[in-house]
Order: C-alpha cells, then sequence, then structure tokens
C-alpha cells in the first residue's frame, strides 16, 4: 500500500525538477501556480486576482472563501501543514530518523557501537527500476518500544530478551531485500510472552520479506491467540498484508471488508484510527470517484481542523489521479477520462480550471452563488449575449468581498476588449490595497486604457513579484527556498510582455523618441530604452533620430563618449552612421528591441562569454519571443500575447498609422539579419572609402570578434574572415592586427 | 535515439530495436553545502532485456550553499552498483560557484567506475563552446541540451540551422532536444536525446523513427 502512497504523492506533490539553464534570471510579475507569498493573506480570504493555473489546493481554498464558509485558525493552520508538507516532498514521513534511532537504542543494549550501514527502508527491483518502501517508521519505532519494554520485563541477560533480540535482528535482516530470513520458532522452553513475540516476529519477518500472503496467515492467528499482546492490532495486519501493493479490484475489495469489520467492532477501537485511513487508502484505489465525493464533503464542513490537511492531500491527490494531471503542462493527461463531477466543490474547480462557458453560466443563473458568478466572469467574453448581465452582477459585488478584485478584473477585461475604456474604475480599483501580482494584473488592463504614450509608459512598469533563476513554478514556491528568500527581490521597475509586444514590434521610432525624452521612466529603464532607440536609428539610417538621440545616450551611458566622440564632427549621414556603428561594436548587451523583466544587461566593456552580444535576426520566432515557450511550461498557458498587431490594437491612443509605420520600421529591421552581420557589412564599406580613418583597425578588429561572440548564421564566418583579411592588409602593424591572430568559422 | 525517462511510470516495452535506447532518471540528489540527501526513483520504467540503457542521476542544489564534499559521489557510485549498467548520465546545471565542485565531482566518479563505463552529461549549450571548462572534465560526452535554454535560444537555433556547430569536441556527439519545445534543424548526424514531459507511449517514440 505505501507504495501506492508513494507514486500518488509523488506525482501529485509536483516532483517534477527538470530545470535547464539555470544561469539566467527571469522576473515574475505575476503568480500563476499559487498566489503571492506569503499565503498568509490569501488564507485569510484576500484572494486577489484567482487564475485558473492555480493549484487546486488554491482553487480549494478560494471556494471556501467565495462559498462564505472561510476558515479559522486551526483550520488554517492545516492548510499550512499541507503546504508545508508538499514543498518539503517529504510526504509521509516523519522528522525523526527511527532507523538511526533503532540502531543506536540496539547497540545500547548489545554493548556495542551501532553498525555504521543503516538498514535499508526501501527496496530496488530490477525489473521495474525503481524502489519501493518495505520497512516504514513504524517498524522502527515500535521495536524501540517493545525492546525497552521485554528488557524491563524479562531483564537484560534472560535468554527470552537476548532471543527476542536476534529474532528481530533476523526480521530486519530482510529490509535488505535479498534472501528472506524467517526466524525459528520460539523454544518450548521460553516464557508465553516470548512466545507470542516470536509468533509476531515470525509474521512480520514474512511480510518483510515480501511473502503477503504468509503473512496474512499468521497475523490472522495471532488475532484469535488471546494470550497474545499483539491480537489488538493483528486484525489491521492482516488488511494491510492484502491491501498491500494491492492495486485491482478483488484484494482491494478484500482489505476493505476486513477493515470494515474492524471498524464496527468496538473492542479494536485502539485501532479504529489506523485502520480508518487505511481504508481511506484503499478506497482512494478501489473507487476513487466516489471517494473524492467525499472528501469534498469533509473539506466543506464547518470545524474540519481534525482532518482537513490529510482531507486535503487526498483530495488533490485523488484529482491528480482521475484527471491524470500532466504537472509539466499543468492540464489534464490526453487519454484521461472526465471526472464526475458529483459535488459542488470538486464542478467548481474543474469548470474554473477548464473553458465551459455555458456550464458556469448555467450553474450561475442557476444558483445566483458568487463562486459560480466569478467562475462564470472569467469565462465570459465580449460578444457572449450573457456579458452585459454578469458584468453588472459582479458590479453589486463589495470591495470587501474576497471576490471582489477577480471581479473586477475579468469585468474590465470583458469591457475593454469591447472597447471601452473604463479609467476611473480601475484608477480606483489601483489606489487601494493590492496583493503584488493583482496589482500588476490591473495595470496591465490600465495600461491597455491608456490616453497618450505617458500613459502607457507608466502603467507598463511593473514591479516583479519574484526574480528568480529556478523555472520550475510548482504548486508550492520551491524545494530548497524558503518563502522569505523568494519574495521579491526585486524593487525596481521593469516592462512585462504585453508592454514590449507592442513596443518593439509596432511603436515607431517616432514615439520611442517622446518615450526617451520624458521624465516617466526610471533610469534603469530609460538607459535600456535610449540605447535601443539608438541602435534602431542607426539600423534604419533615420538620421534626424540618430541626431537626436546621440547625446541622450552619453547621458545614460557617458563611458559612449569615447566611441561618439566624432559624432559632433560628422558632417554626413554616412560618416554618423560609421560613428554609430562604431560605438554599437563596443556596446555588446545593446539590442535595438527592449527585453522583458531583467532581460537587459547595462553595457560594460566586457562581451558576454554565453554569447548573449548584440542581437539574433528579429525576424526570428525566438529572438523576441524567447521566453514564450518557457512561460508556457511553467504556467501551463498561453499567456502572451504573441500577435503584435492585436495587441497594438488594443491599446487606446495608438492609431492604426502610428501600428502601421511600426510594423513596417520592424519589418527594415529584421531584414539587416544578425547582428555580427549587418555591424561587418557597415565597417568593411567604410575600410572601403575611408581606410585613413584611424579607428578602423580597431573596428575591424572588434568586427572579427562578433563572429565569435554575436548571433552567427551561414554568412557570417565570411565576415569574420573579410574583416581579418582587410585588418592584416592595411593595417599590418596596428596594434589591433597583433591582437587578432586569426578569424572565427 | 536515448529516451529520457523520468520520473512517471514509463512503459518502454514497445521498443524493438537496439536503436532505441533509454536514459531513465534512477535518483535525484539534493545538495546542500555538505549535505546530501538523494531520492531513489520510486516510478516503475519497464524495458526489454536488450533495450540500451543509461542511468541518470539529477542534481539539484541550494543556491544558498555551495555543494562540496565527496559524499555525492560515493551515493552515485552506490546507486550506479545496483542498476548493473556501464552507462551513466549526470544532469547537473551547475552554476559558476558550482562548477569545482561538478568537475571533482566527474572526475572522482571517473576514477570510481574505471574507463569502461561510459559518462554522459547534459551540457547547457553555453558550455559548449571551444575551450569551455566542459573539455577539462574526463567524460566521454556532452549533450547540449538544446531546449529550455532561455536568451540564448535565437542564438543556438540560429547557428545549428546555419549548418554551424558546437565549438567544443565533446558536445558533438549528440543533443538533446525536447518534445514539447520547438527543434532547430539539426544539420549533422548525432544521437538525440529527445525528453518527454510525462510518459513515453509508441505513437511518440514512432514520430522521431520516421
Amino acid at each position: 500500500m505505501k507504495r501506492l502512497i508513494i507514486i500518488v504523492l509523488l506525482a501529485a506533490a509536483g516532483v517534477y525538477v527538470w530545470s535547464c539553464a539555470i544561469d539566467y534570471d527571469v522576473a515574475v510579475f505575476t503568480f500563476h501556480r499559487h498566489p503571492d507569498l506569503p499565503r498568509t493573506d490569501f488564507l485569510a480570504g484576500k484572494l486577489g486576482v484567482l487564475e485558473p493555473t492555480y493549484a487546486r489546493s488554491y482553487l480549494y481554498v478560494a471556494y471556501r472563501h467565495l462559498a462564505g464558509l472561510g476558515f479559522n485558525s486551526a483550520e488554517r493552520e492545516q492548510v499550512r501543514s499541507y503546504w508545508q508538507d508538499r514543498e518539503s516532498a517529504d510526504w509521509d514521513r516523519l522528522d525523526v530518523n527511527w532507523e538511526l534511532r533503532w540502531r543506536q537504542a540496539r547497540a545500547r543494549v548489545a554493548g556495542t557501537k551501532p553498525p555504521r550501514d543503516a538498514l535499508p527502508q526501501e527496496r530496488y527491483s530490477s525489473d521495474t527500476r525503481a524502489w519501493t518502501l518495505y520497512c516504514s517508521d513504524d517498524a522502527f519505532r515500535t521495536a524501540i518500544g517493545t525492546m525497552k519494554d521485554r528488557q524491563a520485563h524479562f531483564g537484560r541477560s534472560s535468554a527470552a530478551f537476548r532471543e527476542w533480540l536476534i529474532a528481530q535482528d533476523t526480521v530486519f535482516s530482510n529490509c535488505t531485500g535479498r534472501d528472506p530470513k524467517i526466524p525459528k520458532p520460539a523454544s518450548p522452553r521460553l516464557p508465553a510472552l516470548a512466545r507470542a513475540d516470536r509468533d509476531y516476529q515470525i509474521a512480520a519477518a514474512y511480510f518483510y520479506a515480501g511473502d503477503e500472503p504468509e503473512a496474512e496467515r499468521r497475523f490472522r492467528q495471532i488475532a484469535t491467540d488471546s494470550a497474545s499482546p499483539w491480537r489488538g492490532i493483528a486484525p489491521y495486519l492482516v488488511a494491510r498484508s492484502i491491501a498491500r501493493f494491492a492495486e485491482q479490484a478483488p484484494s482491494l475489495d478484500r482489505a476493505e471488508r476486513e477493515l470494515r469489520t474492524i471498524l464496527t467492532n468496538p473492542q479494536l477501537a485502539p485501532i479504529h484510527g489506523i485502520s480508518a485511513n487505511l481504508l481511506r487508502r484503499v478506497r482512494q484505489h478501489a473507487d476513487p470517484e466516489g471517494e473524492s465525493e467525499a472528501l469534498a464533503a469533509a473539506l466543506m464542513r464547518p470545524h474540519a481542523e481534525n482532518s482537513l490537511r490529510q482531507d486535503l492531500w487526498d483530495y488533490t491527490s485523488v484529482l491528480d489521479r482521475l484527471l491524470e494531471w500532466d504537472p509539466w503542462n499543468n492540464k489534464p493527461g490526453k487519454d484521461a477520462r472526465p471526472v464526475p463531477r458529483r459535488d459542488e466543490l470538486t464542478d467548481w474547480i474543474l469548470d474554473f480550471q477548464s473553458n465551459d462557458r455555458a456550464h458556469s453560466l448555467d450553474r450561475w443563473r442557476r444558483t445566483h452563488s458568487l463562486p459560480w458568478l466569478v467562475a462564470a466572469l472569467s469565462h465570459a467574453q465580449p460578444g457572449d449575449t450573457s456579458a452585459r448581465e454578469l458584468i453588472d452582477a459582479s458590479a453589486a459585488i463589495a470591495p470587501d468581498s474576497p471576490a471582489f478584485l477577480t471581479a473586477a478584473w475579468h469585468r474590465n477585461r470583458i469591457r475593454i476588449n469591447a472597447h471601452e475604456y473604463p479609467r476611473d474604475e480601475l484608477d480606483r480599483i489601483l489606489t487601494g490595497s493590492l496583493p503584488p501580482s493583482a496589482r500588476n494584473h490591473f495595470r496591465s488592463l490600465r495600461m491597455v486604457t491608456a490616453g497618450d504614450l505617458s500613459e502607457f509608459l507608466r502603467f507598463a512598469q511593473r514591479k516583479p513579484v519574484l526574480v528568480t533563476s529556478i523555472m520550475d513554478e510548482k504548486e508550492v514556491p520551491g524545494i530548497w527556498v524558503d518563502e522569505s528568500f523568494r519574495r521579491a527581490s526585486a524593487t525596481i521597475p521593469r516592462f512585462d510582455r504585453d508592454s514590449i509586444k507592442v513596443l518593439n514590434e509596432r511603436m515607431p521610432l517616432r514615439q520611442w523618441r517622446h518615450a526617451v525624452a520624458s521624465d516617466i521612466l526610471p533610469a534603469n529603464l530609460k538607459q535600456e530604452f535610449t540605447l535601443a532607440a539608438f541602435a534602431r536609428a542607426i539600423l534604419l539610417s533615420d538620421d534626424e533620430a540618430g541626431q537626436e538621440l546621440e547625446p541622450a545616450v552619453i547621458r545614460v551611458y557617458p563611458r559612449a563618449e569615447q566611441f561618439l566622440g566624432a559624432w559632433a564632427g560628422d558632417r554626413t549621414l554616412e560618416e554618423r552612421r560609421f560613428t554609430g556603428v562604431f560605438a554599437l561594436l563596443h556596446m555588446a548587451s545593446v539590442k535595438p528591441y527592449l527585453s522583458s523583466g531583467v532581460g537587459f544587461v547595462p553595457p560594460s566593456h566586457h562581451m558576454d562569454s554565453y554569447r548573449n552580444n548584440w542581437w539574433c535576426p528579429l525576424g526570428s520566432k525566438f529572438e523576441l519571443d524567447w521566453d514564450l515557450d518557457d512561460y508556457k511550461q511553467r504556467y501551463g498557458t498561453e499567456g502572451v500575447r504573441s500577435d503584435p498587431d492585436a495587441a497594438a490594437r488594443r491599446i487606446g491612443f495608438l492609431k492604426e498609422a502610428d501600428i502601421s509605420e511600426g510594423r513596417h520600421e520592424m519589418e527594415r529591421i529584421a531584414s539587416t539579419g544578425c547582428a555580427p552581420n549587418f555591424l561587418s557589412a557597415q565597417i568593411l564599406a567604410w575600410t572601403k572609402s575611408h581606410s585613413d580613418d584611424h579607428r578602423l583597425p580597431e573596428a575591424l578588429a572588434l568586427t572579427v570578434r562578433t563572429g565569435r561572440y554575436g548571433c552567427k548564421d551561414e554568412k557570417t564566418a565570411r565576415f569574420s574572415r573579410e574583416a581579418w583579411s582587410a585588418l592584416h592588409r592595411l593595417y599590418p602593424k596596428s596594434e589591433w592586427s597583433r591582437k587578432t591572430p586569426y578569424w572565427f568559422d | 535515439m536515448m529516451l529520457w525517462a523520468w520520473e512517471s511510470p514509463q512503459d518502454l516495452r514497445f521498443l524493438d530495436t537496439p536503436r532505441v535506447g533509454v536514459a531513465y532518471l534512477a535518483a535525484t540528489l539534493f545538495l546542500s553545502g555538505e549535505e546530501v540527501r538523494l531520492v531513489h526513483r520510486h516510478q516503475p520504467v519497464r524495458t526489454r532485456a536488450k533495450t540500451p540503457l543509461m542511468a541518470v542521476f539529477r542534481i539539484e542544489s541550494d543556491p544558498r550553499k555551495t555543494p562540496s564534499g565527496k559524499r555525492a559521489a560515493e551515493l552515485i557510485r552506490g546507486e550506479f552498483a545496483v542498476a548493473h549498467l556501464s552507462a551513466i548520465q549526470v544532469d547537473f546545471d551547475a552554476r559558476r560557484s558550482e562548477r569545482p565542485f561538478y568537475q571533482t565531482l566527474l572526475t572522482d566518479l571517473r576514477a570510481k567506475f574505471g574507463p569502461s563505463t561510459f559518462i554522459s552529461v547534459t551540457a547547457l549549450a553555453s558550455w559548449c563552446e571551444k575551450g569551455s571548462w566542459i573539455e577539462s572534465v574526463p567524460i566521454d560526452e556532452a549533450v547540449p541540451m538544446v531546449f529550455r535554454m532561455g536568451p540564448d535560444r535565437a542564438a543556438v537555433f540560429t547557428r545549428l540551422s546555419s549548418g554551424g556547430d558546437f565549438g567544443s569536441r565533446v558536445c558533438r556527439t549528440s543533443t538533446g532536444i525536447s518534445m514539447d519545445e520547438p527543434v532547430p534543424e539539426l544539420k549533422h548526424a548525432r544521437r538525440l536525446y529527445i525528453f518527454h514531459p510525462g510518459s513515453w507511449d509508441a505513437v511518440s517514440v514512432a514520430s522521431y523513427l520516421r
């Protein structure tokens, strides 16, 4: 049985770890798998903006609040305990190492040092290449207690006690999984208690050796032995022997019958608790649909504090199994059967996680309950005939309701998508106290309603809720890291994907220049914006923009004056373009686009040794949306507005002409290909006409290096070689020729 | 072709060709300073007797305590001995500060296993440039993972699709891809390691064999 438990719990707890490329940080602006950290406010009913991608334990908490039930303090502790156990991945394990305690206690009795080698609790199967728990903590804990008792009862040097010890060593030797070893029957000369112990040890040895039928037979005999101190627990062990590894109905049914017999026998009251737990596990496998219904009922009881943690654990585990949940993609398995929705809690959770508009609307119209209004709103779209009805109903939700922010967010989402611009309401909400993720959700909506560029840029800025290098976002915040560590480390505003999608791909340089000239951006974003705008000006050969931006570049990056020094004396567009390209060669982290989150690296005199220098072709699928798949993988949703036209058309102040101009510029930039090729072509052309320019040896040397440290295609090596040849042919005595002994394929 | 079989039930007995092997997660080690916690595989992976197998050891590390000590190598050796195999893969996205530990670990494993054991490591694409630290460790192959790459992806995809290659020779025998991500156009014939976020089935495998 334990194996089944572990299988279920491992899958459910999301102990699936595959986090590649962890050296780069990502900014998380809204949590999608769990609420904001710490979860105290959420547990107290401040639900923020609920997301369908939340793990079901959070949706249960939300539902209970929405249904008006809430949690008392003891119940909240139970929920916390559940989350902590999911986080530690220790599932049913206790903190105490009972196996080690057994070895230590055993050694003290024998007057020797404890054996160095631990007794394995899990056993390897070469058939499945997996490990299964055989010797549980309880076994060692019971043995320690019995040893102390028998030592006191028989005396340390008595034959009865010494033989008990030897037999017990034999019992536990079966934990190794090697040849089964069964203690010999007790001598008739030993006291009755010692003989009864031996019978129990023999049954236990068969159990650990994996001979469950023989173990069952012997435990059954012990249960009828009125002289045995083990007769009380023996019926439970009979059931356990049957249930162990049972996955098929006949064994599960037999185990259930045994357990129900125990539970109806008042004389076996001391084992009712453990038998009820085992029965629950058996039921989860025999009738998971029925069990999930029973668990849902238990979870929705007032004063559920006595069993809430276990109920929630079992409920989420059973649902995970029924749905064949794929924790990687955060969705049901492709072959999973529909889960019967026999209770309100399960019905609501599964509906909220799906996109079943008709069902949630029907449920709301029948019940007019808050949970179903939230679910119906979350699915509603502007064109729906019911949209107005839902919007009106949601407007009556009081600000202190747990549903308020979710309802308000969806209400305004629907209105904005219907080309309404509810700025006043959004501003009112944003002046209130909001959970950090909810604040970023609402700023995203408010950005879309911006009346001008300044407003757009103001609400495009968001403070991340977290900056992390750990990509996995699971139900719980992480195996290693406590909540205080994972709380937002960044207080600096950044751009999220929704704004840079529009800025990069559909906002014309003309408006970028306004942004650079404004005071709306903090220093970090202003630096990135200015340098990216300057790169765009060079790529677009926009001389007027270049002239305007050049002083701004020096203001945000004073070191650039070294490379842009000639700009003031440059008389022609070509001269200024060369100076600009020369400067870009020195600023390897500069790209002609903005990065979301913490993607931008301020320029320095270093190149990134991981080749994240300059830019790849902007037309490439992955240059601008590099995190699209990571996002999908982490949150299980598409999430990213990948259509730039659609994203831009949602922005109130952007005219179609602006969008068209931005698109055209984007196409021209993309046509220049990868940075090394563009920069090399400019430098080589200049070499032909201005070989006396004193900057050229350095420019050619840097051009050669772009072939190694930049993003390459099939033409790049040729450019690198041409630059190397020109450098050595034209400037053979230059220090830069000496520093550049070869080109890069 | 090697199928990465992660911690979910995997019934791969439908594999009937030695051309397709299985690199199954054998255990995960959690490192925090000198402390090591090993978590065995608990989900079954079933294969035919002739299917080539490789045991994969995933390493997770505490970002607050740089791993140290020899315990991890000892545990891997013990666990690998149980599997009775001759090929092992270590999967550790070692941060810069963890590289000295990782280099020592791989050196220790080579010393323990000798030359007859095939030692593979998964590698971030950025480790596979010429002159990288990965060239100094005694391994038989490094598998550049061209998925979950973050900002490096555009550069790596552009390079591979245009016929370019990884600079380091040890990275030129295999490539790691994932079923749930776009795959670059690979111009060089290589052993493919394929990651499946769930459980493999015959249809999924057939799509790659074609």
